[in-house]
C-alpha cells in the first residue's frame, strides 16, 4: 500500500476522518474488496483486544497490602522522634549495645573471612549451589586452554571445531578433561580461574558483561562488530559432568526437552547483546560448517541454547541485521 | 472521553501520608483500565496483576500536583508503560536461556520435536476460528515492545494521537508511524495478505 495510501486508510480506522473526507473514504473501500477485507480484519482484532478483562479477586485487598507495606517505612520514621516513642527508642538503643557487644568496641572490625573476600554487589554475587560452581569451573578451564593455543581462522566469528577426541572427553572427568584444539593436540591441563569480583554465573548475568563481554575472561566471544553493536557470548560445555551440572542447576527443568547429556552432541549457548528471539535461530547445514541465524529481539530471551554433533565442524555465528 | 483531573488534591496528600483508604480509593477508579492493558501487554493475568499493583504503588505517592495537563489515568498509563518496559530489560537479563533442540545435521528439519527455522507467520484462518482470541494475542506479543505499547493505547484505549504522544514521550507524528509499522507487523504476523 503506498503511503498516502496508507495515512488515510489509518486515519480512518483510528476515526480521525470527518464529512466528505470520510466518505470518500468509506466510497473507496466499498469498492476495493482488498480495502474491505483489511477494515475487516482490524474489526476483528480490536473485538479481541477490547474485550472486557475481569479483575482477578481479592485485588484490592492485595493492592492495598502492598501500600500499606510499601508505605510502612515512612511512617515509622514519622513516629521516630515524637516524645512519646523517646523512650522506645531508648530501650531498643540499650538492647542492642548489649546483646551486639562488637558494635561498641571500636577494635571491632570484620571477620578474617569476611576480609578476605571481595564484596560484590548482589546481583554479581553468584549463586551457591556447587554444581553452577563446577559449570563455571567447566568454562573457565576451556577458555584457558584456548588462550594459549594456535590462533583461530581469521574469521572472528568462528568456533574452533572439537575434535572428535574431546567425545572421549566427555565420559571422563572434570579435571581430566582435554579442551578442545585447532591443530587437533590435546591441551595440557590449564590452570584454574581466578575468581574475581565478576564473578559470574550462568543463572545471572548482568547486564555489563553484554555491555562489554571481552572484560571478562570468562566468556568467549565470537563476534564484535566495529560499531560494537554485538557481542556474542558462545560457550560449548563438552564435558558430561558439566552439561549434568546445568541439569542440576536452576534451568534443570528448562533442559528437560534436551534430553539426558549426550557424549555425541555438544551444547552451544548464543546470548547476543539486546536480547534474541530463539524462534528465530535456525542452524543451516553446510560444507563449511554449521552457520547459526537468529534475529536480535529485546523483548526475547537473555539466551538461547541447543544441540549440535560432535563431528568436529565448524560453527559460525550470522545474526541476520 | 477522559476529563481533566478532578482529584481533590486532600485525596493525593492523603496517599502519600500512607492513608490506605485513599489509596484505594483512587485505584478502584484506574485499575480495571490499567488492569486490561496490562493482561494484552503481559499476556498473563498474574504479570498484569502485578504490574497493576505496582504501577499504581510506586506512582500516585510520587504524584505531587497536577497542573491541569494531563489526567490522572495519562499518568498512571504512563508510568505503567515505563514500569512494564523496564522489566522486560530486567527479565531479559535474567532469564538465562530458553532451551531447545537442533534437528542434527543431515536430517529433515520436520523431525523431532522443534523446529527453529520455523517463523511463518500464524496461519490465517485462526482469525476465523474459535482460537482468533489466541491467534491475536500470540501476535500481539510478538510485536517490538514499543510498536505494541503505541498499538495497544490506540486499539484497547482508543486513545487520541495526542495523548498516546504524550504517555510514550514521542512527538505525534512518531506516534502515527509506529502505529502504522504495528499494524504492518500485526497483519503480517496474523498471516494476512499484504
Amino acid at each position: 500500500m503506498s503511503r498516502e495510501r496508507n495515512r488515510w486508510f489509518q486515519d480512518y480506522l483510528d476515526g480521525r476522518l470527518r464529512g466528505p473526507e470520510l466518505e470518500a473514504a468509506e466510497a473507496r473501500i466499498r469498492d476495493d474488496p482488498e480495502l474491505a477485507r483489511r477494515v475487516e480484519t482490524w474489526s476483528k482484532v480490536r473485538e479481541v483486544l477490547r474485550e472486557p478483562a475481569e479483575l482477578p479477586p481479592g485485588f484490592y485487598t492485595r493492592a492495598r497490602a502492598r501500600f500499606e507495606a510499601s508505605a510502612r517505612p515512612r511512617r515509622w520514621v514519622g513516629h521516630l522522634f515524637t516524645w512519646e516513642s523517646a523512650g522506645l527508642a531508648a530501650a531498643v538503643a540499650l538492647a542492642f549495645a548489649l546483646f551486639v557487644p562488637e558494635l561498641l568496641d571500636p577494635r571491632s572490625g570484620p571477620t578474617p573471612t569476611e576480609a578476605a573476600t571481595p564484596r560484590v554487589a548482589d546481583e554479581q554475587r553468584p549463586a551457591p549451589a556447587p554444581v553452577v560452581e563446577e559449570l563455571k569451573t567447566t568454562v573457565g578451564k576451556l577458555e584457558q586452554a584456548q588462550a594459549g593455543q594456535a590462533p583461530v581462522a581469521e574469521d572472528p566469528r568462528r568456533i574452533a571445531p572439537a575434535p572428535p577426541a574431546a567425545a572421549d572427553a566427555a565420559a571422563g572427568s572434570l579435571e581430566g578433561a582435554a579442551a578442545p584444539s585447532d591443530t587437533g593436540r590435546r591441551a595440557e591441563a590449564p590452570a584454574p580461574v581466578a575468581r574475581s569480583e565478576r564473578d559470574l554465573t550462568r543463572a545471572r548475568l548482568p547486564e555489563e558483561a553484554f555491555a562489554d563481554a571481552t572484560a571478562d575472561p570468562r566468556l568467549e566471544v565470537v563476534g564484535l562488530t566495529s560499531a560494537a553493536e554485538l557481542s556474542v557470548e558462545l560457550t560449548r560445555v563438552e564435558t558430561r559432568r558439566a552439561w549434568e551440572a546445568l541439569l542440576g542447576g536452576e534451568n534443570g527443568s528448562a533442559l528437560a526437552p534436551l534430553g539426558a547429556p549426550d557424549p555425541s552432541l555438544r551444547l552451544i549457548l548464543v546470548a547476543p547483546a539486546g536480547g534474541i528471539d530463539c524462534a528465530t535461530v535456525s542452524v543451516a547445514d553446510s560444507a563449511k560448517g554449521y552457520g547459526v541465524d537468529f534475529r536480535r529481539e529485546p523483548s526475547g530471551s537473555a539466551g538461547c541454547a541447543f544441540l549440535l554433533p560432535r563431528d568436529g565442524r565448524a560453527v559460525f555465528i550470522v545474526p541476520r541485521q | 472521553m477522559e476529563e481533566a483531573l478532578r482529584e481533590p488534591a486532600e485525596l493525593l496528600d492523603a496517599i502519600r501520608r500512607g492513608d490506605a483508604d485513599a489509596f484505594e480509593q483512587v485505584a478502584r477508579q484506574n485499575a480495571p483500565r490499567l488492569f486490561r492493558m496490562a493482561l494484552r501487554l503481559t499476556g498473563r493475568r498474574e504479570d498484569a496483576e502485578d504490574l497493576v499493583q505496582e504501577t499504581l504503588v510506586r506512582a500516585l505517592p510520587s504524584l505531587r500536583r497536577f497542573e491541569g495537563r494531563s489526567t490522572l489515568s495519562t499518568y498512571l498509563f504512563r508510568a505503567m508503560g515505563n514500569l512494564w518496559k523496564n522489566r522486560l530489560r530486567s527479565k531479559q537479563r535474567s532469564r538465562l536461556v530458553e532451551w531447545f533442540r537442533a534437528a542434527p545435521a543431515g536430517t529433515a528439519a520436520t523431525e523431532g520435536e522443534f523446529d527453529p527455522r520455523d517463523a511463518a507467520p500464524l496461519a490465517p484462518e485462526r482469525l476465523e476460528a474459535a482460537d482468533r482470541a489466541s491467534a491475536v494475542r500470540e501476535a500481539v506479543a510478538r510485536l517490538e515492545p514499543t510498536r505494541r505499547w503505541t498499538l495497544l493505547l490506540r486499539e484497547v484505549e482508543e486513545m487520541p494521537y495526542e495523548q498516546i504522544a504524550e504517555i510514550t514521550g514521542a512527538p505525534v507524528g512518531t506516534v502515527r508511524s509506529r502505529l502504522a509499522r504495528a499494524r504492518d507487523d500485526l497483519r503480517r504476523l496474523l498471516g494476512a495478505p499484504s
